[in-house]
């Protein structure tokens, strides 16, 4: 399953919420009433051990977690400085992607 | 401490006034299981279900001035009656009994509107003046006693539980989605609001006057927390705390009937039970709720303070099966929606108090909207003070806030600090303190298909307050607090209306108006506020054990839906059944088919606060539905056997103007 896929996955089954034309991905969770404390935590705790990756505290602050589509793009971009870190690549090679959600 | 009802109806047919009367208080017979009481004549009838507490002989309602002008139908105790008796007497009124209704009926008579400004108590009462053939309803400051009214065609109702309308000839029960989103939002009730179409609770500190066919409704006191005295220091702050809260208790021990003190365990109600026990000669009787969940459980406090001050303790313990076997009779009392089921366990300890021969307590509520208890109240400091901080401060101050929840502990602080970046600034206008606690609240409203805007209601209500806007922003959290949570369920739902339930009386000496006056002059004036409630502490320090006295404050709470889960009761059906859901128009029935499934399905670690609380307003949605709106479920009541003060035309005519007492059932 693509990493897309199985974010979109745990926020429906753990948030009871479908995402479809109503209720799109670039959804506002918090503005929505469907994540509070309780459920930032059990998300932020999901990322980090399905991805193996890991937030730093700035990056949470600076980019809150809000919707789907802005989660999926942080995630993407964290597994992609993994990666470039595994590889040998420079931090500083790779380029962040946009937020756009 | 009574119940009361009564309606005005100018074109309807008196002969039956009595039978209404009587089908009405037996609805509410629970409240004064001691007496019932009416009056009527050829367009107003009042009633009384009498608890009697104070001159149990001659304090009998409803109660007419010696001219039998005035008549007047009371719900509750104005603890300072002996003092307005005084003032009243050195003005020249005579008093026939020694009962605090006897001074309020001459008090309003005396001075009208001006003298609720004056009375120290919890109260709700109607006034009825058959010279202007005008009605007055009024109820206490704090809210500690209901009042209910509701406009019926071109009658005006009046109940202390709106129960007793289900007695009124073609009265229906409509539940009101726009206010049940409200609920939903910020987790109770607002002062007026009932979740019933029609259905209008008077206010905090409201009276209303029913006069020509008008409806005219005023406050006579608003909510501020400046108007304590000066106090220049702590050692004089200490000290007042310690004088204010004997004057309290010692108001509340006004009593006929020998006074109990429900027990939490914690510091406010070992503080009462403490004053309590030094005011009277034999052991107070004390009693406790105990939770076979260790997680709920604060028995071993309880037998601490119980031991210390040498109470006849009696302890009642709770599990899963007697949250569910009591929850719909609990709920047909508490009448209204509601985010948790720790209501029921206060209506079992009613019960057993009863059965103890005791029928007032006093109790702990106020305390921590008073003197800053919550963690609300350190979250609102933290986040308003968030700019300023640095992110170690930050980080210590979020760990110390909630460290019984989980979610709170080291491995999570990261997360929750984003959380509270994300909220630091204001973004629901007046609700900056509540705004977290109302996420729980936004995700319950999915329960409706068209929630519209839940905070349209509240937001109102806080701006057309005089004093809110100049608020600090924790003085803004407590504001809400005292409009919201307290009134709406620990003061209600978990206070009088279980109590009451069994015939008992609670009295809250925390919520004396010098209580909190002096508490908004302390607060935050010598410390921080982060550590709970350090003054009210430290003025108890040396007179309580220090594991009382230092102990953190322990939610009171029961268990919720993993009760319903683990027992599985046949009343699910009222929420698993589509046939069922389908009954609540209201409903989104997809969200709450995928809630049930979840709270029914996973471990109870892996339900949430606010999925626990919204399948707990689900399921009292859907049992209140059958109660009163269906009435498929509704407890039976018989009339109630009363003395009956007739004053209509043709008793008149037969007993001269002093109309006739007669025994109706």
């Amino acid at each position: 399953m693509q990493v897309e896929d199985r974010i979109r996955a745990f926020i429906e089954q753990q948030f009871l919420v479908e995402f479809d034309a109503t209720f799109p991905e670039d959804t506002d969770l918090f503005r929505e009433g469907v994540m509070d404390s309780f459920g930032y935590v059990q998300l932020h705790r999901f990322l980090e051990r399905e991805f193996d990756i890991k937030f730093t505290e700035s990056e949470l602050t600076d980019a809150l977690l809000v919707s789907c589509t802005q989660i999926c793009v942080h995630v993407l971009r964290k597994i992609a400085q993994r990666g470039a870190a595994t590889s040998g690549a420079a931090m500083d090679d790779v380029q962040p992607l946009p937020i756009t959600a | 401490m009574c119940g009361i009802v009564g309606f005005l109806a100018r074109d309807a047919d008196s002969t039956k006034f009595d039978g209404i009367l009587a089908s009405m208080l037996g609805r509410i017979g629970h409240r004064g299981p001691d007496a019932a009481g009416g009056f009527a004549d050829d367009i107003c009838a009042l009633g009384t279900a009498r608890l009697a507490i104070i001159d149990p002989a001659a304090g009998a309602q409803p109660m007419s001035d010696a001219s039998g002008r005035y008549w007047l139908t009371y719900n509750g105790e104005i603890y300072n009656y002996r003092e307005l008796r005084d003032e009243l007497e050195a003005h020249g009124r005579v008093f026939r009994t020694r009962s605090d209704t006897e001074v309020l009926l001459e008090a309003w008579i005396a001075w009208g509107p001006e003298c609720l400004p004056k009375l120290n108590g919890g109260f709700a009462f109607a006034i009825y003046d058959r010279d202007l053939q005008s009605l007055v309803l009024a109820r206490d400051r704090f809210g500690k006693r209901p009042l209910y009214f509701t406009r019926h065609k071109d009658d005006v109702l009046f109940a202390s539980e709106m129960k007793a309308f289900v007695a009124y000839p073609g009265f229906h029960f409509e539940q009101n989605a726009g206010q049940i989103a409200s609920i939903l939002g910020q987790w109770t009730p607002l002062p007026h609001q009932t979740g019933f179409t029609g259905i209008e609770s008077l206010g905090l500190a409201e009276w209303l006057e029913i006069r020509d066919g008008t409806l005219t409704r005023r406050c006579y006191e608003h909510l501020t927390f400046d108007r304590g005295p000066a106090i220049a220091t702590e050692a004089d702050a200490i000290a007042r705390i310690r004088a204010t809260l004997i004057d309290s208790v010692r108001l509340r021990l006004r009593s006929d009937v020998e006074v109990g003190v429900y027990l939490s365990g914690g510091l406010d109600s070992s503080v009462i039970a403490l004053l309590t026990s030094s005011e009277t000669e034999r052991p107070v009787r004390t009693f406790s709720l105990a939770f076979e969940s260790a997680d709920l459980d604060e028995s071993d406090a309880q037998r601490e303070i119980s031991g210390f001050l040498k109470t006849d303790h009696t302890t009642l313990t709770i599990g899963h099966s007697d949250i569910v076997a009591n929850f719909e009779a609990a709920l047909y009392h508490a009448e209204v929606p509601t985010f948790r089921s720790a209501f029921v366990p206060m209506y079992l300890l009613s019960k057993r108090t009863r059965e103890a021969g005791i029928k007032v307590v006093l109790s702990g509520e106020g305390a921590d909207e008073a003197f800053l208890g919550y963690d609300l109240f350190k979250e609102t400091q933290l986040r308003a003070a968030w700019d300023g901080m640095d992110g170690a401060t930050r980080l210590q101050r979020i760990a110390s806030l909630y460290p019984h929840l989980d979610h709170y502990g080291p491995q999570d602080l990261a997360a929750v600090t984003s959380l509270y970046h994300q909220f630091s600034r204001e973004r629901m206008p007046g609700l900056f303190s509540h705004e977290l606690r109302f996420q729980n609240g936004r995700f319950s409203t999915r329960l409706l298909r068209e929630p519209g805007d839940a905070f349209a209601a509240i937001t109102g209500h806080a701006a057309h307050d005089p004093g809110f806007g100049a608020m600090t922003a924790v003085q803004k959290a407590q504001w809400l607090e005292f409009q919201t949570l307290l009134p709406g369920y620990l003061l209600s739902t978990q206070g009088d209306r279980m109590a009451l339930a069994h015939g008992v009386e609670n009295r809250c000496p925390f919520l004396d108006k010098a209580v909190v006056d002096l508490a908004g002059s302390v607060n935050l004036r010598f410390d921080d506020g982060f550590e709970e409630k350090r003054l009210l502490r430290k003025a108890f320090a040396d007179s309580l054990p220090p594991a009382i006295s230092a102990k953190r404050k322990f939610p009171y709470r029961a268990p919720d839906s993993a009760a319903f889960a683990a027992i599985r009761p046949d009343m699910l059906d009222a929420v698993c059944s589509d046939q069922e859901l389908a009954k609540l128009p209201y409903l989104d029935v997809r969200f709450a088919r995928a809630l049930v499934a979840k709270i029914l399905s996973r471990p109870a670690a892996e339900i949430s606060t606010k999925e626990n609380q919204t399948f707990m307003f689900l399921m009292s949605l859907a049992l209140l539905h059958r109660q009163f709106v269906s009435g498929e479920r509704l407890t039976p009541a018989a009339p109630a056997r009363m003395t009956f003060a007739d004053y209509r035309a043709g008793a008149r005519a037969g007993h001269a103007s002093q109309g006739s007492f007669i025994s109706v059932t």
